[in-house]
């Protein structure tokens, strides 16, 4: 070998990886929709997957234990018959149709950023149209609490006469997963994920003045910020989009402690499950300003109370299918 | 913030300065193994390097096929990686627990009265490059970005590496050298048989190594080889002082991130041709010796890079690019 070799020269410079976007599979389900303004809906095929984390996935994820411990035990689940799930998160357009049909007052405030205290409390004047950063109707409606989402998917269903509730967690996890096993839909490793989804962006810190609670985290380069139109990225082998990132999405399951009570046929935990707390849900998905942890297909967000308006925070829908 | 000085049980500053107080005051004379222990450290001169002494032992070098997938490694670097290979050193040997310091180079470059390079291989946004910027004067002294004495030395060359360890030797009549990539990959293992020394995944790696962060792009980020990347949110731009992370568990510092590091071996397209004994790839074993090879990730470096087995392609042997620096051993 007496000539350097492309390796040998660019060794030392940024080597620059192709970007080959890869199509959803032929096999996806066409999306389909119960109504012209309705949110678009994708065939989930009925199937098995094992649910949660397993204690090495959360320690190569650096998440921290508080977190961590719900996403355990893993659990194996079975859904007996296919369903539907929004191929997007609801948008603020789609929202919008749903408050000016039913005369929705505006939330008393959201949670948003106080960069000088570097928290992320309620506060007056915010709102699903006022989120403290631009948005259009394209982009996912956030400060969006557990019940608005609730009624929201009462109005379709009274709308289409078709029966639209919130996902179950399993059923947003199974969806997420597309049939991977790995953190994220993309892999095990978060490296893939600044093209793949609108993960903590350099824009997004910047613009929150670089709060202290960021720090030393794993960003994306881009200079975008807050949240992007639905599906600006690829979709996940179901063909969904934004199963990781952009807002945070509801899942319908009361709170619990674990997975140990996770159901086995896939349905949400409900005020008829033992030792749960249904004043409070949680959220998956992860969203614009998260840890890169929090963005993994297993995770289980904070419980939060069911009238509580937070700035990251969307949803998706799903409906049961004949 | 990541780059407040962290001490370590094994090898913090203060540890290791009474260690040289304690140390007897033979400081010129060559002192073979005598006495030497594993994880101890040792200067042999007040100018000298801080060495720390990594204990024989067997390990397996390069990564495999799972590693690189998991790591999102490109073939264009991956496929340099294998085959993982059982490399045995029989003897203990003593690596710098930091990178050469710009100061610890100064002072080289003025005993030896050696001539200030006017050319080093910095990023060109003109033609986004690394190529250097013809006319420009860079070097050492002057990288291009701000440095002071504890800074790794930058824009420096395999040869430069090689002459600044001959007069260490001359120095202390000691044996001073490059490592050899498989002693370096060696000592950045630390013992451990993960992807990394603290296990798999690279969560934690932005409180721990110095790669690309969000002011290192600031200042680069006109470079079309980017798309959108994964890196730390820290303001640090280019070099920190060394040691400004946690030390891994054979008490050196730095190993991933930083700066490149130098090897003594020969280039050569992967490990397949490697000495198992822990030497390095030479002429007679198939290596290229016109170019050299780096390891161990710079500043500016993606996450996957940052990893033991990393090989940074082979450049000539008085190349100097920017992120380039060197770590020197000393055999017992």
């Amino acid at each position: 070998m007496r000539r350097p070799t492309p390796w040998l020269i660019s060794g030392l410079a940024l080597a620059i990886l192709p970007f080959t976007p890869a199509a959803a599979g032929d096999d996806v389900a066409k999306p389909f929709a119960d109504c012209r303004d309705c949110p678009e809906l994708v065939t989930i095929p009925a199937g098995t997957a094992t649910l949660g984390s397993t204690p090495a996935e959360r320690a190569a994820s650096g998440i921290v234990p508080l977190f961590g411990e719900r996403e355990g035990p893993t659990y194996d689940v079975t859904f007996a018959h296919s369903y539907a799930i929004g191929r997007t998160e609801v948008t603020r357009g789609q929202y919008r149709a749903f408050v000016e049909a039913t005369r929705r007052p505006d939330p008393a405030g959201c949670g948003v950023h106080d960069a000088k205290a570097d928290t992320w409390s309620p506060q007056p004047g915010y709102n699903w149209h006022n989120a403290g950063f631009a948005q259009d109707d394209s982009h996912p409606a956030v400060c969006i609490s557990y019940d608005d989402a609730v009624a929201y998917t009462a109005w379709l269903s009274k709308k289409t006469g078709k029966p639209y509730r919130l996902p179950s967690d399993a059923e947003w996890e199974y969806a997420a997963r597309g049939g991977t096993k790995t953190a994220w839909y993309w892999g095990a490793a978060p490296e893939a994920g600044c093209n793949e989804a609108n993960l903590l962006s350099a824009g997004t810190i910047e613009k929150l003045g670089w709060p202290k609670s960021l720090a030393g985290r794993f960003v994306c380069s881009s200079q975008r910020s807050f949240t992007v139109p639905v599906a600006s990225y690829r979709p996940n082998p179901f063909g969904l989009y934004d199963m990781a990132g952009n807002a945070f999405e509801w899942s319908a399951d009361c709170n619990s402690k674990d997975n140990a009570d996770g159901h086995r046929d896939g349905s949400a935990r409900t005020a008829r499950d033992a030792g749960v707390d249904c004043t409070r849900h949680y959220l998956k998905g992860g969203a614009f300003h998260t840890p890169f942890w929090l963005t993994r297909s297993a995770v289980r967000g904070a419980p939060i109370p069911a009238d509580l308006h937070m700035f990251a925070v969307g949803f998706r829908v799903a409906r049961s299918v004949d | 913030m990541p780059m407040l000085l962290r001490t370590s049980a094994l090898a913090a500053p203060t540890l290791v300065a009474l260690a040289m107080v304690a140390l007897p005051a033979s400081a010129h004379a060559a002192d073979g193994a005598a006495g030497k222990k594993p994880g101890e450290t040792f200067q042999d001169c007040p100018e000298c390097q801080t060495m720390v002494v990594i204990p024989a032992g067997s390990f397996k070098m390069g990564s495999t096929p799972e590693e690189r997938a998991r790591e999102g490694v490109p073939a264009s670097f991956g496929d340099h990686e294998g085959p993982v290979r059982d490399i045995t050193i029989a003897k203990p040997f003593a690596i710098a627990t930091t990178e050469t310091t710009r100061g610890q180079y100064a002072r080289f470059v003025q005993e030896t009265a050696r001539p200030i390079p006017t050319e080093c291989a910095d990023y060109n946004p003109e033609n986004d490059s690394w190529a250097g910027t013809p006319g420009k004067v860079v070097n050492w002294q002057k990288p291009g970005f701000d440095q002071t004495d504890d800074h790794p030395v930058v824009c420096v060359s395999y040869q430069d590496g090689v002459d600044y360890a001959a007069w260490l030797s001359k120095k202390t009549g000691n044996t001073y050298r490059l490592a050899s990539e498989a002693e370096w990959e060696y000592a950045a293992r630390g013992g451990t048989t993960t992807t990394r020394y603290w296990g798999e995944g690279v969560a934690g790696i932005c409180n721990k190594a110095k790669i690309m962060t969000t002011g290192t792009w600031a200042k680069i980020n006109n470079s079309d080889g980017w798309t959108d990347e994964l890196m730390c949110s820290d303001p640090a731009s280019y070099t920190v002082p060394v040691a400004s992370y946690d030390a891994n568990p054979f008490g050196v510092y730095d190993m991933l991130g930083s700066v490149w590091e130098w090897v003594a071996d020969c280039a050569a397209e992967d490990h397949s041709k490697l000495p198992a004994d822990g030497s390095p790839q030479t002429a007679a074993n198939g290596g290229d010796c016109e170019h050299r090879l780096t390891k161990g990730g710079a500043f500016h470096s993606r996450v996957w890079l940052a990893r033991p087995a990393t090989r940074g392609g082979g450049q000539g042997g008085t190349n100097r690019p920017v992120a380039s620096g060197i770590r020197v051993v000393r055999e017992l």
